[in-house]
């Protein structure tokens, strides 16, 4: 049978360009405590902040713009849930290539109760077999909205970078001069404030 | 990693000729078993992929996901084909941007019908090449009945050796772990045999699964076959409107391609074309842009050439994951040199797409580097030379101090139509023929 998932048939949980990403699991019993260590020390690990820099250049190729960890019903379930640019499906797998396999996510999913024995050990679980587990457990959003909708990660990341140019243009006495130019206009506008 | 050469159609992995005459023939099997008979006369014609074979002439088989249906292909295993190719290309339409005019409403019959069975073709080097690989094929389906021939296009070579917008092309192809073909870009790692023959490890750490049972699916690939209409007059009035001279044209068209017409890329010849550079396959895919180009002021990240294959670039996805097989012979007589109106000739490229992935590949590509510029970070900009436009299209071309950026393109390139196809291996064809469903 070729493979289908549930929420192929389900329109789009997208917010214009964002789409979002989320996994239900079960905690395996006695184990929301190490979960939530597990899931702590995944976001303060260095491939999502030592280096902004790599930090960058990961979320230019993944397009990842938040990860949330989630226990809830007592620490008996596990929400994992993610947005991105563009559609989950095409991408995945370069995700999963870039993380060099399903490993670093692995540290916390080994908690769950569904997750492949030895997801943890790097190597161990194939980038398809990643995404299978990952696809069979995805619940598609009802509903899902973004204020900054059209922003990708590359997008927001020029946008950072103009803006601090523009500050430092500002903070310097001779900016108000060199604004007056017609073409700048736009520019001043927006420099008031 | 050792591929089953024998097994595999030659014309899945071998680079095309060039220069070339090809011929594309869609046959509906309105007989199943004259189509396993069809089948049984064509196996002969069929050469496979080692090394003695290694010919620059050659006749391919291939089957729609109907084909294969209407042949009594057990549904099992018809159920095990991907969803795509079950659908068909016409169903993909929208993901592919096949819309307005590309729709497939609009397209030449029988493409977008369910009458699309069995694509024969051939390519050969020149005309009696061609004629004395196809005279068997074409005698096995001229004098059968319950096959009827329903479409066929004739391509060759133009004159000046390039395709209809004036660009050498057939430069780039990936070397294929196992394959003995060698890659034409030394600084690239071969690809894994699975990214472009079903039953081998590939890109993504799996095998790339054939369809059941391993008789059928097993060396076999898939192939994307489109027939592209080029609108060569639209092409030059833009590069005209928008240059001050015909230097600057050349210059234009070279930051849309992401090389300049003689094959040279911008990567290695950012300022000033490099003809001999351009003719010379041991030169002119030998680059990569990450350390070099990060930012694309030599070739412009939303140029057609760096969309297909971004190389080592920072983009959205990996791009050992999406590499395609790629081949365009050319149909329709070339537009006059100088020549800005259009004269109504049907012209173009008739593409082929080789790999074990219709979805991770050629679809992928299409939708997520050719549709839009989400992945370079200009979510509004399409591929310049082959995306959709609605006459709003942009590129950006970064130069210093100011980039320049392309408004208003139009459409350059219309779909006409297209398939998705099955190529079996050489043991499943005689598989294919020996149904007895």
């Amino acid at each position: 049978m070729a493979k289908s998932y549930p929420w192929q048939s389900q329109p789009s949980a997208k917010s214009g360009l964002i789409d979002e990403f989320s996994a239900f699991f079960s905690v395996k019993p006695g184990q929301a405590e190490n979960l939530r260590k597990a899931a702590l020390a995944y976001v303060k690990s260095p491939a999502r902040s030592a280096d902004p820099k790599l930090v960058d250049e990961a979320s230019r190729i993944t397009g990842v713009h938040n990860i949330r960890l989630t226990l809830f019903d007592d620490g008996t379930r596990f929400l994992f849930a993610t947005s991105f640019d563009t559609d989950w499906e095409p991408y995945v797998l370069d995700s999963l290539k870039t993380m060099k396999g399903v490993a670093p996510w692995g540290q916390f999913l080994k908690y769950t109760v569904e997750a492949p024995e030895g997801i943890e050990v790097p190597g161990k679980i194939p980038d398809s077999a990643a995404l299978e587990f990952l696809n069979t457990h995805r619940i598609r959003a009802a509903a899902y909205d973004d204020t900054f909708k059209d922003l990708t990660v590359a997008v927001e990341q020029k946008a950072m970078a103009l803006y601090k140019a523009f500050q430092q243009v500002l903070d310097n006495p001779a900016a108000a001069e060199a604004l007056q130019h017609p073409a700048l206009k736009p520019l001043l506008d927006q420099a008031s404030d | 990693m050792n591929i089953e050469t024998d097994d595999i159609q030659v014309g899945a992995l071998q680079p095309r000729p060039t220069p070339y005459v090809a011929t594309y023939i869609i046959l509906r099997i309105d007989e199943k078993r004259a189509g396993r008979e069809l089948l049984r006369r064509l196996i002969p014609a069929v050469a496979n992929s080692t090394r003695s074979n290694t010919e620059r002439a050659w006749v391919a088989v291939a089957l729609s996901f109907q084909g294969l249906k209407v042949l009594g292909v057990p549904d099992a295993s018809l159920q095990s084909f991907p969803i795509e190719f079950q659908q068909g290309m016409a169903a993909r339409a929208s993901l592919l941007g096949d819309t307005g005019e590309s729709d497939p409403a609009n397209w030449e019959k029988p493409f977008g019908s369910n009458d699309v069975h069995l694509a024969v073709s051939a390519i050969a080097p020149d005309a009696a090449a061609l004629e004395a690989v196809l005279a068997p094929a074409r005698k096995a389906y001229e004098t059968f009945a319950g096959v009827t021939a329903i479409w066929r296009l004739d391509c060759k070579v133009l004159p000046t050796e390039r395709e209809a917008f004036g660009f050498r092309d057939g430069i780039s192809h990936p070397a294929v772990e196992g394959s003995g073909i060698p890659g034409s870009n030394p600084q690239e790692e071969p690809l894994k045999a699975g990214e472009f023959i079903l039953g081998y490890p590939d890109e993504s750490g799996g095998i790339s699964q054939p369809p059941v049972p391993e008789a059928l699916g097993r060396n076999g690939t898939y192939v994307v076959f489109r027939k592209l209409h080029q609108r060569v007059a639209a092409f030059r009035q833009y590069l005209k409107a928008n240059s001050a001279n015909a230097e600057a044209e050349e210059f234009l068209a070279a930051k849309m391609m992401g090389r300049w017409r003689s094959g040279a890329p911008l990567a290695l010849c950012p300022t000033h074309d490099d003809p001999q550079l351009g003719a010379d396959s041991r030169r002119n895919n030998d680059f990569l842009y990450y350390a070099d180009d990060p930012k694309g002021l030599k070739t412009p990240p939303g140029s057609h050439v760096r969309r297909m294959n971004p190389r080592d670039s920072v983009v959205l996805g990996v791009p050992r994951l999406h590499r395609m097989i790629r081949r365009g012979t050319s149909y329709g007589p070339p537009l006059p040199e100088g020549v800005l109106e259009d004269d109504g000739a049907e012209r173009g490229l008739a593409f082929i797409f080789v790999g074990a992935h219709i979805d991770r590949q050629f679809e992928f590509v299409q939708s997520q580097w050719v549709h839009d510029g989400v992945f370079i970070g200009a979510p509004a900009e399409a591929d310049p030379i082959v995306g959709p436009s609605n006459g709003d299209n942009q590129h950006t071309i970064p130069q210093q101090p100011i980039r320049r950026r392309l408004s208003g393109l139009p459409r350059f390139v219309v779909t006409r139509g297209g398939e998705y196809f099955f190529a079996p291996s050489l043991r499943a064809l005689r598989w294919l023929a020996d149904l007895s469903t």
